[in-house]
């Protein structure tokens, strides 16, 4: 499919959660430092399952790499004024569940540019705000979502004693397993050697 | 739909907090215990952090790592009266507690001429909002290199709520005595600065802890006692006196014992400064053979102390160099009407 060619005409083909396929150059693809440590020097022979994230993220995120392939070097976050017509207009039409979706996929494949954007991004929603107000923009866990997951966390606590329990169980019987032939073994020689010295004796 | 800011990883986390300021960043960790949890120590340390405790009210200021003029209010808590207690009621985390509290909009910090963050409460104890506002901070920030505190009060304080790590602590009420400073001096030993910036009733004694703290800034205030007691057992490193008077004799005194006996080893700079219409200083550096300043070693901050600004109040054309009679160590004392300085050369960093 690919060779480990570094010409931005090479084309990748990428894996979508949902089993989708689509075209990525390599150009964009390179920006991605996953991809880079992951296939750039052995190539892939087909295509490369990013399936954690759906079609619509990473297609969002490769345009955003694409865009970016004929910018000048990346050198640090720029601030949120700084950002171009296109830049803004990429996180605007985005909703809430895609941008987060999309800082998730950049941060896994480590594109530096956009996951500092998203996070300025995320900073400036909290920005000289208020706690009350903050609380409102980020979500915290109820005290019924924290019930919830303490009472998860004590049911794996339980099964893994369980287990642990159950695992200590067999291997001590195991251990008297072992130990019974060599016993038995012991036990025979005894009787038989007694049984030659009385012959013996007899004799 | 909000942000899972606590479900995102490690390292986005980090940027996004990299990108907020210390207000900021102080803020979302109250927002609850695990808020404060997954942002501690993950963000960089300020350089300094000070409580400033007013009867009534504790606010934390601190200063930038990188920019010491870059100085934040993060937060004002006011103990209130009932009557007061009004507006939404909110529950903050501070330090693993949750305190019931009510919004102020933000008030001007009369200090920094910022706005601060202003909390109220109807605790009926400070200290417990104070302990638990140090807790916070200490969680938030755990390297801290320099803890201050200003002590505007005295009135039911308790110097066992001040943190062991504090370093720099000022004095800032009327009345202070010595028992009142040797009990917080005792609590902490390892205090590098104090300074008592209210008036200071009675004297001290030789025995005093105040005698060994490295750095001592002093409003002796017309205590004469207090300057010649000072000025005769001080064993720190830099001993700064404001409004003093008649202290003539014994800050030449000290300057010749320094001189021809090496007392005072530790001694690395002393500034005093007279109030107005005290007797003036006449001139000190008279009898000690002093050579005149050479005009090209102008002293660092590290050999004052102190801060630079100290430089425009003396005409340094009429300073002398002394040197110590049995080790060689230099010094340089500038005298003038109202105030003298006087500083040991660190002659290994030139």
């Amino acid at each position: 499919m690919t060779s480990p060619a570094s010409s931005s005409e090479v084309k990748y083909l990428i894996e979508s959660s949902e089993g989708n396929t689509f075209d990525v150059s390599g150009a964009a693809l390179r920006q991605s430092n996953t991809f880079n440590a992951m296939f750039l020097n052995i190539g892939a022979d087909g295509p490369i399952p990013f399936t954690d994230y759906n079609e619509a993220t990473l297609k969002k995120v490769f345009e955003y790499c694409e865009h970016s392939v004929n910018e000048e070097n990346y050198s640090g976050p720029k601030h949120q004024d700084d950002l171009s017509k296109w830049d803004l207009n990429f996180f605007n039409e985005m909703d809430q569940k895609m941008f987060i979706d999309v800082i998730n996929a950049s941060n896994f494949l480590d594109i530096e540019r956009l996951t500092s954007y998203c996070c300025e991004r995320i900073a400036r929603m909290l920005r000289g705000k208020n706690t009350q107000e903050m609380i409102k923009v980020i979500t915290l866990p109820t005290a019924e979502e924290l019930e919830a997951k303490q009472k998860v966390e004590e049911k794996k606590a339980a099964a893994a004693k369980k287990v642990a329990e159950k695992a200590a169980e067999t291997a001590e019987k195991t251990e008297t397993l072992e130990e019974l032939p060599v016993q038995q073994l012991v036990q025979t020689t005894r009787n038989k050697l007694t049984r030659k010295y009385l012959s013996f004796s007899n004799e | 739909m909000p942000l899972p800011f606590l479900k995102f990883p490690c390292v986005v986390r980090r940027k996004i907090l990299s990108n907020l300021n210390y207000c900021d960043i102080f803020r979302l960790s109250m927002c609850s215990a695990r808020t404060l949890k997954s942002i501690e120590n993950r963000t960089r340390t300020p350089k300094k952090v000070i409580y400033v405790c007013r009867d009534n009210q504790l606010e934390v200021e601190i200063y930038d790592k990188h920019d010491c003029e870059n100085v934040h209010s993060i937060i004002s808590m006011h103990r209130v009266e009932p009557s007061l207690f009004y507006g939404e009621e909110i529950k903050i985390n501070i330090g693993g507690k949750s305190i019931q509290c009510r919004e102020w909009s933000d008030i001007l910090s009369w200090r920094l001429r910022k706005m601060s963050y202003s909390l109220k409460y109807i605790n009926p104890r400070q200290g417990k909002v104070l302990q638990a506002l140090q807790a916070h901070i200490n969680s938030l920030w755990p390297n801290l290199p320099l803890i201050k505190f200003e002590i505007d009060f005295y009135r039911g304080f308790c110097p066992s709520l001040i943190d062991s790590k504090v370093k720099d602590i000022r004095f800032a009420f009327s009345n202070m005595n010595k028992s009142m400073l040797e009990s917080i001096l005792t609590s902490h030993s390892n205090l590098e600065r104090v300074s008592i910036a209210g008036q200071f009733n009675g004297t001290l004694g030789a025995d005093s802890k105040l005698m060994r703290v490295p750095s001592v800034r002093c409003n002796v205030v017309n205590n004469s006692s207090l300057t010649e007691d000072l000025l005769e057992h001080f064993k720190g490193n830099r001993l700064t006196l404001s409004l003093a008077s008649n202290c003539q004799k014994a800050v030449s005194q000290l300057i010749k014992d320094w001189m021809f006996d090496a007392k005072y080893p530790n001694l690395k700079t002393l500034i005093v400064h007279l109030k107005i219409g005290a007797h003036p200083f006449k001139n000190i550096t008279k009898n000690l053979n002093g050579v005149k300043w050479d005009k090209y070693r102008w002293p660092t901050e590290e050999e004052l102390g102190t801060n630079h600004d100290i430089l425009g109040l003396f005409d340094w054309e009429k300073s002398y160099d002394i040197r110590q009679k049995d080790t060689g160590k230099m010094a340089t004392v500038n005298c003038k009407h109202d105030a003298v300085i006087f500083f040991v050369r660190d002659c290994q960093n030139q």
